[in-house]
């Protein structure tokens, strides 16, 4: 039987066009240094100018021979990682492809990486990648293409060691991509110039303040989208171990505090950017799991949360729908379609925000970007199915259970503000004291004068055929005709109605 | 990781004693101004710094411990701009003044970049368009992008203090006369006339702004026929004005300036180099401000091929009245003239303060730069603090 292979130049292109944003190209090197043991990843991103972009760690480094290997031995090859590798802290590895580095060529052409390791030769090297590579792949380029002993290899750019490697006192890796394409530098520009750009402050608890007035990231630019995103998708606490009604996340922030992992782009520390806290009309908070499934005899585990904000949009939209993670590092952003959730929920929908944390399993149904799923592979179906479930069985049952509460607390407040007001201007319109009672099953408005006071009796509510919300004006207005009528002389009753009327409907 | 990109003058004491003595007092009167020419001190706004700053940035935060230059509500420093040779050096200053707007890239070349007519279109032309007939090559982009920087560049001006801290040499033998720097300090001070669009969106001119330029005395070596270039302007100076001669033969001796310039060069340097910025600044519709004057400073400095004499110089800055588009043709500001001759005067005269260990309170500068490391640790707790020697 002869085997299915996948040509080499199918894998070149992934080293382009891989990610949808820069910051999952971004996200891929920050995931190289939690897996290199980093403490603090520094991004800069030459904030307001945009013409290099640097990521730099504290961790271990790599050494020249590593580095080499890396370059030549192929882009991709999973199996330079241990499959034993342990990091501090009890982290759990995340790198998976090991493309992360030259992802950064969807954003530049060329990049130098220096690394101090914490054994053995440190480095300075200089990465080229070849330009218009899709059209030279698409032409068979002999300068890309080559036939070895093994197969075809592809080329996608070169490298060469700089002289000028200077060791630094303490391990590290930095890749400063100075190639950055005027296209992005352009749109990041564009960005923060605009009209609608507001500075980010440098302290993250204010700037997710900013954030949190806006309906999508989409008002405040690119810039903005690159933080949020990156914040969203890293491995990094939450602002506190509250940012989530009933505390929801306490353990997940405890978690990632006990990891020590700190992401700094351009001067922000950043933390997970949802923070729900303080709103008037209360939250539903369901935890989700913890769950565990054998399929296809590979486990699976994860559990969760769902938190609806009542009667109110979360902003900013983008915090909308449910985002998974894998270990602590979120796979695409948001979705908004709640998993691909059946029943249209109208604004409902844009209430809800959840985080599903995978504990084991489900990476096998990752898409190469990793930054989508395989939606058919058995892992998803488990954890989309049991979602779905939580949101029909509990969710969304409780959702209209409260919208109802809250619609009748809102109507009875109303009613008694209205009640309140017809009392007001009945008793400016007689100049008497008035006090209004209801009595069941009376049709017409009473009216009893007495010296210095009035008594009104309105019609029954259940007495009048009108839609349930016109009851309430046709009891003011049948209890003001009938005041009306108390009137001598046709030319007074009508000059008393519409005085009355027209006080009651100016604040109705 | 932190790369090694201090510098090693980081700790010098001499250099510090420059810092405490002409910049920051300089910076001082150049804010009390900007908030003099405002009624409330709410509409004042921040003083525009650029610098040299180099890794350690220990100028700025000087100046932000004395509260010259100040961060934005959001915590930046972003009126605060610096120019460094290399990404990581630049990333690192970032580090530690946060928000500060780097500029990478040699300074002279990035202000002689294209022709001088197109920085009037910076506001303009958009260098990061795509090319509609070019292929997306390195090649391409790269020129793209210095453009750009060059444009970002001329939009960040004016400033209200220019530290031109270059500590390299203003004349070089092998230049052509007067030289790259002198030609990129031309197009710099031409572009301090750019209009400056302050946070309120109101477009104020800039009248006055506050130079410092420090340089190497030399070369020794310079060529004869450099020489007698830089003689031409001073022997038009005396020429003009007979006082200097009197001054000059005080000073030195002698008011031959041709055996001044062959017998005596380090003095000749030291009044060419500031007399040839005074002159620059003078045909750029600038003058030197005469009360004080060109304030310098000198001090030796050890180097493996020899000490050599580093001048630091100061000055408050002001543009001509009537400015250039206001005047007639041929027609000079007679208040600049003034100032000029009083100017060149002065360092005909020479009032330089010669600056060594022993002239200097070595525990009071040790002590305040210890306040900056310490503000530097704030911003950037990872920052390695040096040992002051």
């Amino acid at each position: 039987m002869g085997k299915i292979t996948v040509h080499e130049k199918a894998l070149a292109h992934l080293s382009r066009g891989l990610y949808r944003s820069p910051a999952s190209a971004i996200r891929e090197l920050i995931s190289n240094a939690w897996d290199a043991n980093a403490r603090i990843v520094r991004v800069d991103t030459n904030y307001p100018h945009f013409m290099r972009i640097a990521i730099q760690d504290n961790g271990d480094g790599f050494t020249r021979e590593d580095f080499a290997q890396l370059m030549e031995g192929g882009v991709g090859n999973s199996q330079k990682r241990p499959r034993d590798l342990q990091l501090m802290k009890g982290r759990p590895v995340i790198g998976r492809l090991g493309i992360g580095m030259l992802g950064i060529a969807q954003i530049c052409g060329a990049f130098t990486v220096t690394s101090t390791p914490r054994s053995g030769d440190g480095f300075k090297a200089r990465v080229h990648l070849y330009d218009l590579i899709k059209e030279r792949l698409d032409r068979d380029d002999a300068e890309l293409v080559h036939d070895t002993e093994g197969g075809i290899e592809v080329d996608v750019g070169e490298y060469e060691f700089l002289p000028d490697y200077v060791p630094s006192s303490r391990p590290g890796t930095s890749v400063v991509a100075d190639d950055v394409h005027p296209t992005f530098i352009r749109s990041f520009k564009e960005s923060v110039n605009h009209e609608q750009f507001k500075e980010p402050p440098i302290e993250w608890r204010k700037a997710l303040g900013v954030v949190g007035k806006v309906h999508s990231i989409n008002e405040l630019g690119d810039y903005w989208r690159l933080l949020w995103e990156l914040a969203a998708a890293c491995p990094i606490p939450y602002l506190a171990k509250d940012a989530l009604p009933q505390r929801v996340v306490e353990e997940e922030h405890e978690q990632l505090l006990q990891y020590d992992f700190q992401l700094i782009v351009d001067g922000m520390t950043l933390a997970k950017p949802v923070y729900l806290k303080g709103h008037h009309g209360g939250y539903t908070v369901r935890r989700l799991g913890p769950y565990r499934q054998t399929i296809y005899g590979k486990d699976l585990r994860f559990h969760g949360y769902i938190v609806v904000q009542e009667g109110e949009q979360l902003r900013p939209d983008e915090l909308r729908g449910v985002l998974i993670r894998i270990k602590n590092v979120a796979i695409g952003y948001y979705d908004p379609s709640l998993l691909d959730y059946r029943y249209n929920q109208g604004p409902r929908s844009r209430w809800l925000t959840s985080e599903i944390f995978v504990e084991e399993g489900l990476e096998d149904a990752l898409n190469v970007d990793r930054d989508s799923f395989n939606r058919f592979h058995p892992h998803f179906r488990e954890i989309q199915a049991h979602f779905h479930r939580v949101l029909q069985d509990e969710i969304f049952p409780d959702v209209y259970k409260n919208i109802r509460v809250r619609s009748t607390a809102r109507r009875e407040e109303k009613s008694v503000t209205r009640r309140s007001h017809l009392s007001n201007v009945i008793s400016e319109g007689v100049d008497k004291r008035v006090k209004i009672r209801s009595d069941d099953g009376v049709a017409d408005a009473r009216i009893d004068v007495h010296s210095t006071s009035m008594e009104v009796t309105v019609p029954s509510a259940t007495t009048l055929k009108v839609k349930k919300a016109n009851q309430e004006l046709a009891q003011a207005l049948l209890t003001i005709f009938e005041l009306a009528l108390q009137q001598r002389g046709r030319d007074a009753q009508r000059e008393t109605f519409k005085r009355i009327l027209l006080d009651l409907l100016a604040k109705w | 990781m932190v790369t090694d990109g201090t510098f090693s003058y980081e700790t010098c004491l001499l250099k510090h004693h420059v810092r405490t003595t002409i910049w920051l007092p300089f910076a001082r009167e150049r804010l009390a101004t900007i908030r003099s020419a405002t009624r409330r001190a709410t509409e004042s706004r921040r003083l525009r710094y650029f610098t040299f700053c180099a890794v350690g940035a220990i100028d700025v935060l000087m100046l932000d411990i004395a509260q010259v230059v100040r961060r934005s509500n959001n915590g930046r420093f972003d009126t605060v701009y610096f120019f460094d040779r290399s990404e990581e050096y630049a990333l690192e200053t970032q580090r530690r003044i946060p928000g500060a707007v780097g500029f990478v890239g040699d300074f002279v070349s990035t202000v002689l970049l294209g022709d001088p007519e197109e920085d009037f279109l910076a506001d303009t032309a958009t260098p990061l368009s795509a090319p509609m007939l070019q292929p997306d090559e390195h090649a391409v982009r790269d020129a793209q992008r210095r453009r750009e920087n060059k444009r970002n560049f001329v939009q960040s001006f004016p400033f209200d203090v220019l530290n031109l801290d270059l500590e390299e040499l203003l004349f070089k033998d092998h230049d052509e006369y007067p030289g790259r720097l002198l030609n990129a300090l031309r197009r710099v001070f031409r572009w301090q006339q750019r209009p400056l669009r302050v946070a309120t969106g109101r477009i104020e001119t800039l009248e006055e702004f506050t130079l410092f330029f420090t340089t190497q005395v030399g070369p020794l070596n310079l060529s004869d026929e450099y020489r007698e270039k830089l003689e031409g302007p001073l022997r038009a100076n005396m020429s003009r004005d007979n006082a200097l001669r009197d001054i000059l033969v005080e000073r030195a001796g002698s008011d031959d300036l041709e055996a001044l310039r062959r017998e005596c060069l380090e003095l000749f340097f030291r009044i060419a180099l500031p007399k040839v910025l005074a002159a620059t600044l003078l045909e750029n519709d600038w003058y030197v401000v005469p009360d004080p004057g060109v304030v310098i400073y000198e001090f030796e400095r050890d180097s493996t091929s020899g000490p050599y004499t580093m001048l630091h110089l100061g000055m408050h800055i002001r543009r001509k009245v009537p400015p250039a588009d206001r005047r007639g043709p041929g027609e000079d500001s007679p208040i600049a003239i003034d100032a000029y001759t009083q100017v060149v005067r002065q360092i005909f005269r020479g009032n330089a303060e010669h600056v060594t260990l022993e002239t200097i309170d070595t525990e009071r500068l040790k002590a305040d730069l210890q306040t900056v490391f310490a503000r530097r640790r704030k911003y950037f707790p990872d920052d390695e603090t040096p040992e002051i020697p």
